[in-house]
């Protein structure tokens, strides 16, 4: 696998994205994502649940946003509503400048499509199906289709931007957890969205592979795609550039940081099993989850990732 | 969305489980297979009848004795002793529609030669049956008017008799001998081949009428007289001239029923090839409930794709597919199915009729429409039963979806 210092330049959301022709989305001329008021109320036969309570969120474009929380936060369900999945009970939504809180069914997947691109936790991608054919898929829903060889291609390129262009006859259960992650990042970007929104993008996977992906992300947003990535891991949440934690419906912090490199913790995550440490990740960033102690959530998955990135096997890991 | 995309998917989805599509498949393979050949064996025993029908003769009436209706059809004759050889030379003679008349009389006897016998029919018949009947000779020469006229001892044969009595070598100028009666060979029939009763038409010996009534049957009446038309327009004239003649021959009085039927060859192959589409269409019913038992096979396999695939169908909603997209592609799963089972069926139902046919000696009869109609039909039925499942499928929420295990 290639470390993020190894990825290409992402040739396909390259600066080019930002002269965009519509003057509102131009970074410094409004906002990329405007949530005003927004609320969410889950009502069932008797009891009401407002999930969100009144969000007021503006994400630029160019912005690598985290949103943090612990569980029943709101964090999934604002991550819901943001790649218009769902709509809010009350508030506004304003994507690219456009209204899209009170939008039909179909509209919101013409959205999805063009706009937005998703990663998740478990990866979704469609089993006994090519990394290719995976990374194709959202270009057969587009409203004007484009023909099988540009479809080919396009997907072709997403998948080396990934860093897996010798992987793309490969099925899902060829591939370990962080290609299989590599792959959905590709099909999230094939059909060149504005916003990518990653939801606990390395919750399954080791904490190396992990990096791998945090640093795609992170080029991928240096190249001047917009990132929201939700995570309840405040180790994780530092590679961001700006932090927006949730509790109980509410934004309770939103604060700018000076980002982690992920190619620098990599970097010393490295020097720190080559020296034998106990605790691969230095600077404090991963402390305490050594990737003996990962799994949780993802151990089901990772069962089936015949080719982990093992630092259990590094000499000393477990020594 | 990319249309040629859709049965690309189907196609994928329902390799992913071999096994499972084979299963469902064969359900619409069993019904289709079962239409086509029923339809096969149907269409098949329906031509046969047409065409034994056409080899009744051109034109052709047949008179019986006695009232009888058109459902209790029987082209065996009547018991009533109401038709005479008068009757039938009247109608040759005066009624100018009229071509031919033959009083036809038949025994079931032995034929002996030499040291040989063989049970068949003997019919009297007149000169001009073969005529009637549109039979042409193989070899020799049918009797003539004079013979009749003379009570003369000649016969024609069939194939059936030249194979069994004669094994073959050429029997005119011999004599057979019929309840004692010596009768000499004069011509012999071409080949007819099975009657609409499933009888050997070449199973006959044919004598002149007034040699089988004297000699022979012992009987006074005609059983039958085949009576030949001019032409197919003057048919209806031609009936109603008929029915006045006899009645008036038989001095029925204007409140009494006829004592004869005038059936012409049109009623009879109706009649005939009414219980064939009975038999066909009863048939094809019970095949159309397997077909249709195969459809909810379909539509069960369907519902728990649909329930299985939630998470893909999760993923596609996601991705920017829309309800339509999702529905669209689970129809044309279902449909790819359903016409896998009908090429499956029209292979098997070929195959089928084929043996059937080879075995129990029935004709069989291929159709390009049953064939087409049966791809349309199982389309059809995926398209109904999958319609269901699809739309289910195309009602899910994507956030619920993504999350269901």
């Amino acid at each position: 696998m290639r470390g993020p210092e190894q990825l290409r330049r992402n040739e396909m959301g390259g600066p080019d994205r930002l002269t965009s022709e519509d003057p509102v989305n131009s970074p410094g001329r409004g906002p990329l994502i405007r949530l005003q008021g927004v609320t969410r109320v889950y009502r069932t036969e008797s009891i009401a649940v407002e999930a969100l309570r009144g969000i007021d969120l503006e994400v630029l474009e160019g912005e690598f946003v985290a949103i943090m929380g612990r569980s029943g936060s709101g964090k999934s369900t604002l991550m819901n509503i943001l790649g218009c999945l769902d709509r809010p009970t009350t508030g506004t939504f304003h994507l690219k400048g456009e209204d899209v809180s009170t939008l039909p069914r179909d509209r919101l997947a013409g959205l999805r499509n063009e706009t937005l691109g998703f990663v998740f936790q478990s990866f979704h991608l469609l089993a006994r199906t090519s990394a290719l054919e995976n990374v194709e898929l959202p270009l057969l829903y587009r409203a004007k289709p484009l023909g099988w060889k540009e479809i080919h291609a396009r997907a072709k390129k997403a998948l080396e931007t990934v860093g897996l262009e010798d992987r793309m006859h490969h099925n899902p259960n060829e591939l370990s957890g962080g290609q299989k992650q590599r792959v959905a990042i590709a099909r999230a970007l094939v059909t060149n969205p504005r916003v990518l929104l990653a939801d606990e993008p390395t919750g399954n996977l080791d904490s190396r592979t992990g990096l791998e992906i945090l640093g795609t992300l992170q080029e991928l947003n240096q190249d001047g795609l917009t990132i929201l990535m939700v995570t309840h891991e405040p180790e994780i949440a530092r590679f961001a550039q700006r932090i927006v934690t949730l509790r109980d419906g509410h934004i309770i912090s939103d604060r700018r940081i000076q980002p982690n490199s992920a190619v620098k913790a990599l970097g010393e995550w490295r020097e720190d099993v080559e020296g034998e440490d106990p605790e691969p990740l230095g600077g404090g960033d991963v402390a305490g989850r050594g990737p003996e102690h990962r799994g949780g959530a993802g151990e089901a998955e990772e069962t089936e990732n015949g080719a982990q990135p093992a630092p259990v096997s590094a000499p000393g890991g477990l020594s | 969305m990319k249309w040629s995309a859709i049965p690309y998917i189907a196609v994928r989805a329902l390799r992913r489980n071999t096994m499972r599509t084979a299963l469902t498949t064969l359900g619409i393979v069993i019904g289709v297979g079962a239409v086509i050949t029923m339809v096969g064996l149907g269409q098949g025993a329906g031509a046969e009848i047409r065409e034994q029908v056409n080899r009744l003769g051109q034109n052709v009436v047949l008179i019986f004795p006695g009232e009888r209706s058109l459902g209790g059809v029987s082209i065996g004759g009547g018991s009533a002793n109401t038709l005479t050889v008068e009757d039938a030379i009247a109608l040759r003679d005066e009624i100018p529609e009229v071509v031919a008349a033959s009083p036809e009389v038949r025994s079931q006897t032995l034929v002996v030669y030499g040291n040989r016998n063989w049970a068949t029919r003997v019919y009297g018949q007149s000169h001009d049956y073969l005529q009637i009947r549109q039979w042409p000779m193989e070899s020799g020469e049918m009797f003539t008017e004079e013979d009749v006229g003379q009570r003369a001892l000649v016969a024609v044969v069939g194939q059936t008799i030249v194979e069994e009595l004669f094994e073959g070598s050429d029997p005119i100028g011999e004599t057979v001998r019929i309840r004692g009666v010596p009768l000499t060979i004069i011509g012999v029939l071409e080949r007819k081949g099975m009657s609409l009763m499933g009888s050997v038409q070449d199973d006959i010996v044919i004598v002149p009428y007034s040699t089988a009534f004297q000699r022979i049957s012992g009987r006074s009446h005609a059983m039958v007289i085949n009576v030949q038309v001019y032409d197919e327009r003057s048919m209806d004239m031609a009936r109603e001239k008929m029915t006045d003649l006899l009645r008036e021959r038989h001095r029925l009085a204007p409140d009494q029923p006829n004592d004869f039927t005038i059936q012409t060859q049109e009623e009879v192959a109706q009649a005939a090839t009414e219980t064939s589409r009975v038999m066909t269409f009863l048939l094809a019913s019970i095949a159309a409930v397997s077909l249709f038992v195969g459809g909810i096979g379909i539509m069960n396999v369907m519902l728990v794709s649909v329930t299985e695939r939630t998470q893909e169908v999760g993923l596609r909603l996601s991705v920017g597919a829309r309800g339509p997209d999702v529905l669209l592609q689970f129809l044309m799963e279902a449909v790819v199915l359903c016409v896998l089972g009908g090429l499956g069926g029209i292979l098997i139902g070929l195959v089928a009729t084929e043996v059937i046919a080879t075995y129990a000696g029935w004709p069989a009869l291929f159709s390009v429409e049953a064939m087409l109609v049966a791809v349309t039909v199982s389309a059809a039925v995926g398209v109904f039963f999958g319609f269901y499942p699809a739309w289910k499928a195309s009602r899910l929420d994507p956030i619920e979806a993504l999350r269901r295990e």
